[in-house]
């Protein structure tokens, strides 16, 4: 079927206003789930950078999910911003990341455990989870988010849930 | 009912059906493990949700949106969380379902903007189709200026003076070829599936209500609105060719795309430089190891350095007197080549709707068929000039990289160990059965100043030396020696008569891992009576287990010593039989984890005393008596 449909565009304003509000949001998913804070700015901006660049078509419809799906794939193929240096060089440079971030620390102490178990279920079940459990999306957007369909997105939490509380319980004894 | 995680799952996150989580519901009511296990999962779900979170400095989020260049946020750290008032119009109205509405208040036409120019085309049921789609080729001018003028820019669209809202309204009619030949349903549909989706009208048993069962199954993926922005638009009627049939046109040459800016000055720079320096290497800097793929291609008819090529019968001579001349039988004549200006009357095609192409008539005539207006440089391509390219002087021929490297042997370690083993197993296979045709072509081989040979000698005396360490070493290995070697032509003489030399043997025994097969009935001692086994004890010595009989004689005892046999039931049970003896009352301790697990006195009837020993493994038994010490007599039986 041809889509004929039109090619709405959105404004830089639609994408300006989602990242200011979310931006707390996709700063605590990227963290969970990849486990460090200051990697997680890097690619939270890697992925609204790729987001500025090529705006999401579906920016409008999806909103959140479009941003958590930037993220999701800028954590997935290792896409910060700024850049990663090359070469040997970049081991004996010690590059701090120009933006800060605060967390909280008695939350962030007291879930150990759980960040523990949650960071050896793998990528794709870890996003799920996060997405649903701790991003509040629900299977919709977190099928646009994993570029999957809503059917794979429940799939892919109940697996995660399974995994995540058998690995939970070991850990937590 | 099925009641499965994946149900559990979706039921917790109030994504079920009605129907569907009515049944859990009851279901639930009456399982209690699916209850545990629905309860488990919110725990986790609550337990997730108390993750630490994080929270953006509003400087550090200010510099990142500048720094990726989201522009269009304002006071940011003062309203750090203030999004602008948006324009989004609802989710559940595409935009372009309200384009009356637009039009009636006279704001921006459209949210977007329009591909193509606005402009009164004639609907497509009245137009012919054409031969080929106008979008295969959209950059190349068909003689109008509407290709310069287009917007791809996704700025809104300023309302122009054309658009009334009549025709704002008949905005869809731009394609007019979806809108009535589509059925209802299907443009329904697609419209349900780019614009948002919509719950179904009738509730099915799925757990996710809102896929629809006529669509495929991957009708949510990304493809159907993400790729919008990388396509091609689709072809509208005003960019449809005019309805008469054109003749087939001539190759056009591409004509350059205006720059767009920076970037592409840059890009253009680049690719001109490129372009330039693979003109300057052209076929000089070709050689054996290095051709140069992209960019222009050796002169015609020039062989290129060192490659030589001897000209068989069936080679063509050159290339391009076949293509001018054709075969010399005549069988594939020369095919006639038309000046532009000069073509007969009966091919230069009646109408001409378009101009003739900038550049047409710089096509070289050899090679009508062959032209690529997409593969094509847009320089000048000229042939050599024979005098110029014999005037020039004749520039020395550098040698590709790979060519320096395999002259001076410069070749990964891998690969100099693979060809030393190659060259070593056929050194093996050379040298078959005579050690002294193998030692000379060895020597042969040390002598040569190859690498390679300095290596097959160096592996030879590193298993020259490996082998003779083995040999040493096994030759050499420490035997385990017995603290209190026995003496049996001193202080005691065997009295073993059926089995002297087991007696005899020294107690240099096997080494500890061998596996002894169990030996037969082995017989100590004279054959006296009136002894008794007072105690029984062990000590673990380097490599094997002492066992100590103390004997006594008691009361009407006659002759030096009992006798004493060994045997074995299996490999893993002896039997010592003390024959006129009485038994000890204890037969001790053995020592934990040695080789014997537990002694026991099986028979103590007759005047004999029999003493089962359980084994751990196989051990070889060695006996001997001890005369003259305190107890005046003992018994010594070593597990090796």
């Amino acid at each position: 079927m041809i889509n004929v449909l039109a090619h709405v565009a959105p404004d830089a304003s639609d994408l300006a206003g989602l990242a200011c509000e979310h931006l707390d949001d996709l700063a605590t998913y990227a963290t969970h789930l990849t486990g460090s804070p200051d990697d997680a700015l890097d690619f939270v901006a890697g992925g609204l950078a790729h987001a500025a660049k090529y705006p999401p078509t579906r920016l409008r419809q999806d909103g959140r999910a479009a941003l958590y799906r930037a993220v999701t794939r800028a954590c997935r193929q290792g896409h910060r911003f700024p850049p990663r240096g090359h070469g040997p060089g970049r081991f004996l440079r010690k590059t701090k990341s120009p933006f800060q971030a605060e967390v909280d620390s008695e939350a962030a102490s007291r879930m150990n455990t759980v960040k523990r178990a949650l960071m050896t279920i793998p990528f794709d079940r870890r996003a799920a989870l996060l997405l649903h459990d701790l991003g509040g999306l629900d299977y919709r957007e977190m099928s646009r988010a994993l570029e999957c369909s809503p059917e794979a997105s429940g799939r892919l939490l109940a697996a995660a849930r399974r995994d995540f509380g058998t690995i939970y319980s070991e850990i937590a004894l | 009912m099925k009641c499965s995680l994946l149900s559990l799952s979706t039921y917790i996150d109030g994504e079920l059906a009605a129907e569907r989580r009515a049944e859990i519901d009851a279901h639930l009511v009456g399982c209690g493990r699916c209850s545990a296990g629905a309860a488990t999962l919110r725990e986790e779900t609550t337990r997730l949700g108390q993750l630490a979170r994080v929270r953006v400095a509003p400087q550090s989020a200010r510099l990142m949106l500048e720094q990726v260049g989201i522009t269009g946020v304002v006071d940011l750290p003062g309203v750090a969380r203030t999004v602008t008032p948006s324009t989004v119009p609802p989710v559940d109205q595409p935009p372009w379902q309200t384009a009356q509405e637009r039009a009636r208040q006279n704001s921006a036409a459209l949210p977007w903007t329009p591909r193509r120019p606005a402009a009164a085309t004639p609907l497509m049921d009245t137009l012919p189709v054409p031969s080929a789609p106008p979008d295969v080729q959209p950059d190349l001018p068909f003689g109008g200026s509407a290709a310069d003028d287009r917007s791809w820019t996704t700025e809104p669209a300023q309302p122009s003076e054309a658009e009334s809202p009549a025709e704002v309204e008949a905005a869809p009619h731009d394609y007019p070829w979806v809108a009535d030949e589509r059925p209802a349903e299907v443009a329904a549909t697609a419209t349900q599936v780019d614009a948002e989706p919509q719950p179904p009208v009738e509730a099915t048993p799925q757990d996710f209500p809102w896929v629809e069962t006529d669509l495929p199954s991957r009708g949510w993926d990304m493809s159907p609105g993400d790729d919008l922005a990388h396509r091609e638009p689709v072809a509208t009627p005003e960019a449809a060719p005019p309805p008469t049939p054109l003749p087939p046109m001539p190759p056009m040459v591409p004509t350059r795309v205006p720059s767009g800016g920076r970037s592409m000055l840059l890009s253009r720079i680049r690719d001109a430089v490129s372009v330039r320096l693979a003109l300057a290497r052209r076929a000089d800097s070709v050689d054996d190891s290095a051709q140069i793929v992209s960019g222009a291609a050796p002169p015609r008819g020039r062989q290129l350095p060192g490659v030589d090529v001897e000209p068989t019968p069936d080679s063509a001579p050159e290339a391009t007197d076949v293509e001018l001349t054709g075969s010399p039988d005549g069988t594939h004549p020369a095919p006639v080549l038309w000046p532009t200006d000069t073509m007969p009357p009966e091919t230069v095609p009646a109408v001409s709707p378009l101009p003739t192409p900038v550049g047409a008539r710089d096509i070289t005539p050899s090679e009508p068929a062959a032209w690529n207006a997409f593969g094509a440089s847009s320089y000048p391509r000229t042939e050599p000039d024979a005098v110029s390219a014999a005037a020039a002087p004749a520039r020395p021929i550098s040698p590709g990289r790979h060519s320096r490297a395999v002259a001076r042997e410069q070749v990964g370690v891998a690969t100099r160990m693979r060809r030393a083993l190659a060259a070593t197993g056929t050194l093996v296979r050379q040298s078959g059965d005579s050690a002294a045709g193998g030692g000379r072509a060895i020597g042969t081989a040390v002598k040569g100043s190859n690498p390679d040979r300095r290596i097959i000698a160096a592996i030879a005396a590193v298993a020259v030396v490996f082998i003779a360490a083995l040999v040493v070493s096994h030759r050499s290995t420490p035997s385990p020696t017995p603290t209190a070697r026995p003496l049996p032509t001193t202080a005691a003489p065997a009295h073993g008569s059926t089995t002297p030399p087991a007696t005899r043997v020294p107690a240099t025994a096997a080494p500890k891992t061998a596996v002894v097969p169990p030996p037969g009935v082995q017989s100590f001692g004279a054959g006296g009576a009136g002894f008794q086994v007072r105690d029984i004890r062990y000590g673990q010595q380097a490599g094997y287990l002492r066992m100590v009989f103390d004997m006594g004689p008691v009361s009407g005892s006659s002759g030096t010593s009992p006798k004493i046999t060994v045997a074995f039931t299996d490999p893993t049970t002896m039997l010592v039989t003390f024959n006129g003896t009485v038994p000890a009352g204890s037969s001790g301790t053995p020592p934990a984890h040695g080789v014997i697990s537990s002694v026991t006195l099986v028979s103590s009837s007759g005047g004999n005393a029999v003493y089962r020993i359980a084994l751990t493994r196989a051990v070889s038994p060695h006996g001997m008596f001890l005369s003259g010490t305190s107890p005046p007599l003992r018994f010594i039986l070593d597990l090796h």
